[in-house]
């Protein structure tokens, strides 16, 4: 579904991104883990075509994602991007709505259902009709991801779109994205900080230091002392498949 | 559409019709509301109004009805070009004076009456006007472009610097006009009295055909809310619809400027209440703002114009009902 082909990509004239390669299969759920500033972000926008590279490609069914047509690489991917807020005071409803532009300017009565649908499935149509900005950082995350599956995509990007969830909201959000990803063959790609639940939940994991893929694995083969100092710097023990932090390196 | 927004648009088309024929039969002159329907409708099927003395005939049809019409033009054209700058600066404060254009309106304009001053010729200051603030637009468009992209940041830096840089222009050539400084001074206040049909003629294509392709494509504003990489994700090329709204924004701002001067408020009070009590979804918002803003400025002109002790600008009416309005509102949200 996904093909990175050797991308490098600076924002000065040191290379931040350097010669990342990885494909992604449809229907996979797969982490993004690393340090702040091991270009976990860059990587995603790399992806959504929000930045072109310098060198290398971004295939995404064999076709360069930077020469797709804005619209069409819309209905096939969405995104959540770190930090976002809605400047106006938009409905929750309204804002959920937002997802089907791409597919079509307004919605008929089926959208609306299909639209309804995704806001109970994500726990925000209790609050359809409030705004937006009045709602809690967790809440207005929910909304931000029931538009993004709105959107129907065939791969969701997320960047930390759950770090304001309580554990109990992120986990039920998981289930519910594997769900779609199970009904859909929808595939997800999720830079995360939530390094437990994110051994507990990938398909696969890629782990990044200093704009490099340094692993690309299942969660159970990177279970190690090794993995753990290499891209986090800190001491940790395993025990019976699982891990505890003992002292920064 | 809602039932909310029908009720709206049919309580301010309501306002509006009564605060055209309050303005209308209103003034110095009182006259028969039959004789003024008597008149428009001679005028506009190109008879004569017979029975009706030649005067009321002038003061219906050559000045109380293009000041009405400019009126209803300009706060129109002032609220929509406040919804399209808020959307694309993504920001409540920002007005149809943010990016410059207005100020570059005051400076071709201040150039123009004083030009008239020193060499006694009389240069149209509304043509003045205009081109100095299309100028403008392209000065600032140059100033904030970046390759390819539009950013909002940019745009408002590059208008606070091409609208310093103007001020200290007009600053200079009222110091230069000496005792006649009055005459730039009082058309910056912003005032409809001197409306003509011209006026009209400049506004009506501009202000109604710049508001249909805003409200056509009103949705990419909603989404833009979002900020620029969402926006982009889902579809909008957002440097593309950015320089879109700005023309058709400082078109409209640029032509209400050139015909009335500086009035304030108008397009920073009435897109924010409306957003608040109404609703964000631009399209909705846009033709509320143009109805509301139609309405309110004719209502404040007719007072201006109706007060006993003499007229005093509208500009000055709406800045000072405006200003202190938005602090309560403003401070009671907070």
């Amino acid at each position: 579904m996904l093909e990175v082909n050797n991308i490098t990509f600076s924002y000065t004239k040191e290379p931040f991104i350097n010669g990342l390669s990885f494909q992604i299969k449809a229907g996979e759920l797969v982490s993004v883990l690393g340090a702040n500033g091991s270009g976990k972000s860059t990587l995603l926008k790399l992806l959504s075509g929000a930045a072109k590279p310098q060198s290398g490609a971004v295939l995404y069914n064999g076709k360069d994602i930077h020469s797709m047509p804005q619209k069409e690489r819309a209905r096939e991917i969405a995104c959540i991007y770190q930090s976002t807020s809605c400047a106006f005071p938009f409905t929750c409803y309204e804002v959920a709505e937002m997802g089907l532009y791409p597919h079509k300017p307004k919605p008929d009565n089926e959208d609306v259902e299909f639209i309804y649908e995704i806001m109970d499935k994500t726990d925000t149509l209790q609050f359809k009709d409030k705004l937006i900005t009045e709602l809690s950082g967790g809440e207005a995350g929910r909304v931000l991801l029931a538009r993004a599956l709105v959107q129907k995509p065939k791969l969701l990007l997320l960047d930390e779109a759950m770090s304001g969830f309580d554990i109990s909201i992120r986990l039920k959000m998981i289930t519910l994205l594997k769900q779609f990803i199970h009904d859909t063959g929808m595939s997800v790609i999720y830079i995360r900080h939530d390094i437990e639940t994110a051994f507990r939940d990938s398909d696969r994991i890629l782990a990044m230091k200093n704009g490099s893929l340094m692993y690309n694995d299942k969660p159970e083969r990177l279970l190690t002392e090794q993995f753990f100092s290499d891209i986090f710097n800190v001491k940790t023990e395993i025990q019976n498949d699982r891990f505890s932090i003992i002292n920064i390196k | 559409m809602k039932r909310k927004y029908i009720l709206f648009y049919i309580i301010m088309i309501a306002a509006a019709c009564a605060v055209m024929l309050f303005g209308i039969n209103s003034g110095a002159m009182k006259i028969n509301p039959k004789d003024t329907i008597c008149v428009i409708a001679a005028k506009l099927t190109g008879g004569s109004a017979e029975g009706i003395a030649d005067n009321v005939t002038a003061v219906v049809w050559n000045i109380r009805l293009p000041r009405l019409l400019c009126g209803m033009l300009v706060g129109c054209g002032l609220a929509a070009a406040g919804v399209i700058f808020q959307g694309i600066l993504q920001n409540p404060l920002a007005d149809p004076y943010t990016l410059g254009i207005s100020t570059g309106a005051s400076f071709g304009a201040a150039l123009a009456i004083y030009i008239n001053i020193v060499s006694g010729l009389y240069m149209p200051i509304t043509l003045f006007a205009l081109t100095a603030s299309l100028v403008t637009l392209a000065a600032v468009i140059a100033i904030s472009k970046r390759g390819s992209s539009f950013e909002s940041s940019n745009l408002i830096i590059g208008g606070i610097i091409v609208s310093a840089v103007l001020s200290s222009g007009v600053s200079m050539l009222k110091l230069m006009s000496g005792e006649n400084v009055g005459a730039i001074v009082f058309w910056i206040m912003g005032s409809l009295t001197a409306s003509t049909w011209s006026d009209v003629y400049i506004l009506a294509p501009v202000v109604i055909s710049a508001v249909i392709i805003a409200g056509m494509i009103a949705r990419r504003l909603d989404i833009m809310a979002l900020g620029d990489q969402n926006a982009e994700s889902l579809g909008i090329n957002t440097s593309r619809t950015r320089l879109i709204f700005l023309v058709l924004g400082a078109l409209i701002t640029a032509v209400c400027v050139s015909t009335s001067g500086v009035i304030g408020f108008v397009g920073l009070v009435i897109p924010h209440l409306l957003r608040m009590r109404l609703t964000a979804k631009n399209r909705v918002l846009l033709y509320a703002s143009c109805v509301t803003g139609a309405v309110l400025l004719t209502l404040a002109d007719n007072v201006t114009r109706l007060m006993p002790s003499g007229e005093i600008p509208v500009g000055v009416l709406t800045t000072l009902i405006g200003g202190p309005f938005f602090i309560y509102v403003f401070l009671k949200k907070r």
